[in-house]
């Protein structure tokens, strides 16, 4: 049975729509915040975010949640951040060269078009394969219909400072980390709000995961 | 391949959906909603939805219509049509659209593309650009009138790339609509010099032709409508998504249902029963319920009596169908079709379709969109005419007529919602056999399976009286084209355009499991996970607002039938009730919940129609209504 609540932080940036539909389908008690002091006691923490790695790293400061989030987390509330909301979560992004919240330690870089092996679009935008590296990535991909793919559109990825961090990797043009994890806080690259049966099932592991810690 | 993306792209007028040919005379393709679901289902890569007439209205997006759509998207969204401004764009993300696309406001001097990609990204950012092409040149099309605009459309490409944008889809007017297949040399030329990734839409033909727009052409991502919506010759409205054999990324996963969180229920909340058929499985949950002095239903008895009158199996059978099948083909000879056969889908009518071509009938099939197909339905109709090589005629009905009909009946609190498909199904199938001069109708009805039905679960299917007053009642707005079949029309088709029934069904031993190995054979027939598993709406009828509001198991009914035709035994039928209708509580939850939100109900209006206490057919006026009351009265005469 689900005890948290999940909570959506609203800071003006990303599809909050979505990610409340896909949680709602999969019988979860969801809700959007948009005030730190709003955010209830025993709760997880879902952080979305898309477009400018600066632009949102301001907005979030600005609307008070780093702060809360940064706060939360370090006593243990367990934080999921998804696309942009996954970048925040490291140290550092070049994309506005500006600083995350330092939750992962790494960075977050733009696609090197130069090591790709074949010439490629950028954004990378489609479904790719994500295939898990480490125990915490095989239990967030359990149970999978299929063999899971997922939703990306992005142009930077991350690179954890700590290789134990990066816990799924997918392929475009070079293998390149899509997860990252480090106690209570996860990190997804790609969209599972966007993501069918697979978006489900994971985000079904992920709040098993977090009622047994 | 899993960078072969494929976009299916549907065109948003109203509350329904519209496909065009070379961006014009459009064709009506039923609801948005559940065009959009049945997407889902098929678990399509991506999804675009684009308002054809906001722009020329000089209206913005249809923020609500939009956010329901997005509901049923547990992929990722694009839309376009009217966005002008930032605050509109904001406001598409937040209902759960991903991207925008802009057409119209990226051809003028404005700054929209920049601006939205600045705040959002230009992965949120699509430039749509049209291009028709004269002698193998491109040129770019306006939208808003349809002028040529002196600019290539690669260039234009190019500038929006700069300007932002995250993907350029180039929508081909030339082609749009024929399905003569991708002008690959055209995709090739644009996607030879942007980087960003580029849509290719306009003619595809099939599913090689999506994967060489993608090898060959350059694309990105492969986008087609009529591909998607459209079936066979005769461009039957029907939903399909091409399937590729070489697919083959599943290797060493194990296959598990669907994530849930709940556990799975199995608390019954049937009623309990104090009496119960000595023969069959019905019980008192029949307000008319009534037994024989050995304990059988009195309605049992009448299912036995019609069994053994009306159903002619073995020699006699084959007697009768096969002077049916030489009628239809005298009457047929020299015609296009020598008759017309329901197909919804299910397993009945999936043979029925089966046999007339094995009689060596030539059938035109007829499909009854009413707004609620399942994606297993569309597949296996697909699969069907395809295999068979029969043509297939979609009839769709108007949603908005449907919607309104709908919600009428629930507010009238009457139990038999789903004899307005029922009687459309009839209606429709006489309008068109008459229109195509056809002489025999055959359904999939048959007496062995369907011998026994209470009557306060159902009410007749040929009333049009009773639908109209239900709906003078009820109903919010008048109807369109809705198929209704009053007496005098039957008498019409019947008497002066000699048009007679036939039900091949009850002349053979028809045993439904049987008969679903036998599809699964021939046609690869797909067996429902569940009954009623062809429209959402019955199932959701069925095992959810019957048993919830009225009581009524129509399982019961049809149980009941399948064991005097000794097809079931007493016990067996005693077990499966047990079984709940809904065996996870998570999933009655969806389905309950997008009917309601199909309907346009409120949380409270739902509520309230499922408290108000029931209804019968009997209290509203109708010919079959009148008939009753008239036997009454004439049993009440002294003389």
């Amino acid at each position: 049975m689900i005890k948290r609540d999940i909570i959506i932080l609203d800071y003006g940036s990303g599809n909050i729509g979505s990610l409340v539909n896909m949680f709602r389908h999969i019988g979860a008690s969801v809700h959007v915040v948009s005030e730190a002091a709003a955010i209830p006691k025993n709760s997880a923490l879902v952080l979305p975010g898309v477009g400018h790695f600066g632009r949102a790293a301001e907005k979030l400061e600005n609307s008070g949640l780093a702060e809360a989030v940064v706060s939360r987390a370090v006593v243990g509330t367990p934080v999921l951040g998804v696309c942009v909301g996954m970048q925040l979560l490291l140290d550092y992004s070049g994309e506005g060269n500006a600083p995350g919240l330092g939750l992962i330690k790494g960075q977050v870089r733009t696609f090197d078009r130069d090591q790709f092996k074949e010439p490629l679009p950028l954004p990378n935008v489609g479904w790719r394969f994500a295939d898990p590296t480490s125990d915490i990535g095989n239990r967030l991909l359990a149970n999978m219909p299929r063999r899971p793919r997922f939703y990306f559109t992005h142009g930077y990825h991350a690179e954890c400072a700590n290789p134990a961090d990066a816990i799924m990797e997918a392929n475009y043009g070079y293998r390149f980390t899509c997860a990252v994890a480090s106690g209570n806080i996860t990190g997804l690259q790609f969209h599972p709000e966007k993501s069918h049966a697979f978006g489900m099932t994971l985000l079904a592991n992920w709040i098993k995961i977090i009622n047994d810690q | 391949m899993i960078n072969r993306r494929i976009i299916p792209t549907l065109l948003l007028r109203g509350n329904g959906l519209v496909k065009t040919r070379k961006f014009a005379d459009p064709v009506y393709l039923g609801d948005a909603i559940n065009t959009v679901s049945l997407f889902n289902q098929k678990m399509v890569d991506e999804i675009i939805i684009l308002d054809i007439d906001a722009s020329k209205q000089g209206r913005g997006p249809d923020f609500e219509m939009i956010e329901r759509l997005a509901s049923q998207c547990f992929m990722p969204l694009a839309y376009g049509g009217g966005i002008t401004t930032v605050t509109e764009a904001a406001r598409l993300f937040r209902i759960g659209v991903e991207k925008v696309v802009l057409n119209s406001a990226a051809l003028g001097q404005g700054t929209l593309v920049q601006e939205i990609a600045a705040i959002y990204g230009r992965q949120a950012v699509v430039v749509a650009i049209d291009v028709v092409t004269y002698g193998g040149s491109p040129g770019l099309r306006r939208p808003a009138d349809g002028a040529m605009i002196p600019l290539s459309p690669s260039v234009h490409a190019l500038r929006a790339q700069k300007a932002g944008a995250g993907e350029i889809l180039i929508q081909d007017v030339t082609r749009d609509g024929t399905r003569n297949g991708y002008d690959i040399a055209l995709f090739r030329s644009i996607s030879d010099i942007i980087d960003v990734p580029m849509i290719a839409l306009g003619g595809a033909c099939d599913a090689d032709d999506l994967t060489r727009v993608i090898t060959e052409g350059g694309a990105s991502a492969a986008a087609a409508g009529s591909l998607f919506v459209f079936a066979g010759q005769k461009r039957a409205v029907l939903v399909s998504m091409p399937e590729f054999p070489d697919d083959d990324d599943d290797d060493g996963w194990i296959a598990s249902s669907n994530a849930t969180l709940e556990e799975i229920d199995h608390t019954d909340t049937r009623r309990s029963c104090r009496r119960i058929c000595a023969l069959t499985v019905l019980d008192d949950t029949d307000p008319n319920f009534e037994i024989d002095a050995e304990g059988v239903s009195l309605l049992a008895r009448k299912g036995q009596e019609m069994l053994s009158n009306r159903r002619l199996a073995g020699e006699a059978g084959q007697r009768r169908i096969k002077q049916i099948t030489e009628r239809a083909k005298a009457e047929g000879r020299g015609k296009e079709y020598d008759c017309i056969i329901g197909l919804s889908g299910g397993v009945d009518s999936t043979y029925v379709a089966m046999m007339v071509k094995e009689l060596g009938l030539r059938p035109l099939a007829l499909h009854l969109d009413n707004g609620w197909n399942s994606n297993t339905a569309v597949l296996n109709i697909k699969r069907i005419v395809d295999i068979l090589d029969i043509d297939l005629h979609t009839y769709v009905i108007n949603w908005g007529d449907m919607w309104d009909l709908q919600r009428a009946f629930f507010k009238a609190s009457l139990p038999d919602v789903e004899l307005i498909t029922d009687h459309a199904i009839i209606a429709s199938t006489y309008q068109v056999a008459a229109k195509h001069g056809i002489k025999t109708v055959i359904f999939g009805v048959n007496i062995t399976t369907e011998s026994i039905m209470p009557e306060a679960w159902s009410y007749s299917k040929r009333d049009a009286a009773h639908i109209r007053a239900v709906h003078r009642k009820f109903g919010e707005h008048k109807l369109t084209n809705f198929p209704l079949i009053d007496p005098w029309d039957f008498t019409r088709y019947q008497r002066l355009q000699g048009i007679h029934y036939e039900s091949l069904l009850s002349y053979i031993d028809f045993d439904k499991k049987k008969a679903v190995e036998e599809l699964r054979e021939k046609l690869n027939y797909e067996p429902y996970p569940r009954k009623h598993g062809e429209s959402r709406f019955t199932q959701f009828f069925q095992e959810y607002y019957l048993p919830e509001k009225f009581g009524f198991d129509k399982r019961k009914g049809h149980f009941s039938s399948l064991i005097i035709a000794g097809q079931m035994e007493r016990d067996e039928a005693l077990r499966e009730l047990q079984t709940p209708l809904y065996p996870e509580l998570l999933r009655q939850e969806q389905d309950v919940e997008y009917v309601r939100s199909k309907l346009g109900l409120s949380v409270q209006e739902w509520h309230d129609i499922l408290t108000a206490p029931p209804a019968s057919h009997d209290d509203y006026p109708g010919y079959y209504t009148r008939l009753k009351q008239l036997r009454r009265l004439r049993r009440a005469l002294p003389f």
